[in-house]
């Protein structure tokens, strides 16, 4: 198999990776945001990564690295569906009726956790990465006068 | 005590039943350079260094992008020139090769 498409796997593990960064950082920016009542405010968000249909990586690994991109996960970013905190605030400018805030219900913890896991994860991709690159640049050394 | 076979000459049908592939087999090219006995391997060692340089002139590209700020996630960047040094060691290599070679054959004594 050719290096480049190890290459490419792990580059799309950095991907995914990344957008879970991407999208906790939007999620805690819009911790406190608010908007008028009665229009939709921040909801907040989360990566759903599918994993590549069984038997591609052998597939590929067996037809001697025809192309890696058929195995980069796919990722899409949806709404994850939390309804909004309620916050009693009734000389906010943007309060509904009842005197109550809607703010998006970001977790701060379920963000920090996924946070670290993103980089995390993001370092093993590397790693990865790495190894494929020492065992190449090892092969080079085939027949060298060291 | 004859059940055991005396260590000796192997023979060579069976040797060559206990290693049945040729795990490194023949080079690609070679098929190609019999029919164009003129330039087979000047020629892939033209593609090769080919393939370097597009490889360095991509790499140039997506580095400017990177200093202009138009590129989008680093790690792309990174890989791109980690491949473009592997394929340059590469050619580094075939290069020592090459001249060791063609040393050896200049020192030889006729």
């Amino acid at each position: 198999m050719d290096t480049n498409s190890t290459f490419a796997i792990s580059a799309a593990g950095m991907a995914l990776e990344r957008a879970r960064v991407e999208v906790a950082a939007l999620n805690i920016a819009n911790a406190h945001t608010t908007q008028a009542a009665g229009q939709p405010g921040f909801a907040p968000l989360r990566v759903v990564a599918q994993a590549a249909p069984a038997g591609a990586f052998a597939a590929m690994l067996e037809s001697g690295g025809a192309s890696a991109a058929m195995l980069a996960p796919e990722f899409r970013v949806e709404a994850a569906g939390i309804a909004p905190r309620l916050v009693h605030e009734p000389g906010h400018p943007l309060a509904d009726a009842h005197g109550f805030v809607s703010y998006p219900n970001v977790d701060p913890a379920t963000e920090m956790v996924s946070l670290l896991g993103a980089t995390r994860a993001y370092e093993a991709n590397v790693a990865a990465m790495n190894t494929t690159r020492t065992l190449a640049m090892k092969a080079l050394d085939i027949g060298g006068q060291t | 005590m004859s059940g055991i076979e005396p260590i000796g000459g192997v023979p060579l049908q069976q040797l060559s039943g206990m290693f049945p592939t040729d795990e490194v087999g023949p080079p690609l090219a070679a098929a190609a350079a019999g029919t164009d006995p003129t330039g087979g391997f000047s020629q892939l060692v033209t593609q090769g260094l080919a393939q370097v340089n597009e490889k360095l002139l991509a790499n140039q590209t997506s580095l400017q992008r990177l200093a202009t700020g138009d590129t989008q996630n680093v790690h792309q960047v990174m890989i791109q020139l980690e491949e473009s040094r592997l394929s340059f060691q590469l050619m580094m290599q075939v290069r020592g090769r090459l001249l060791e070679a063609y040393q050896d054959i200049m020192k030889m004594q006729i």
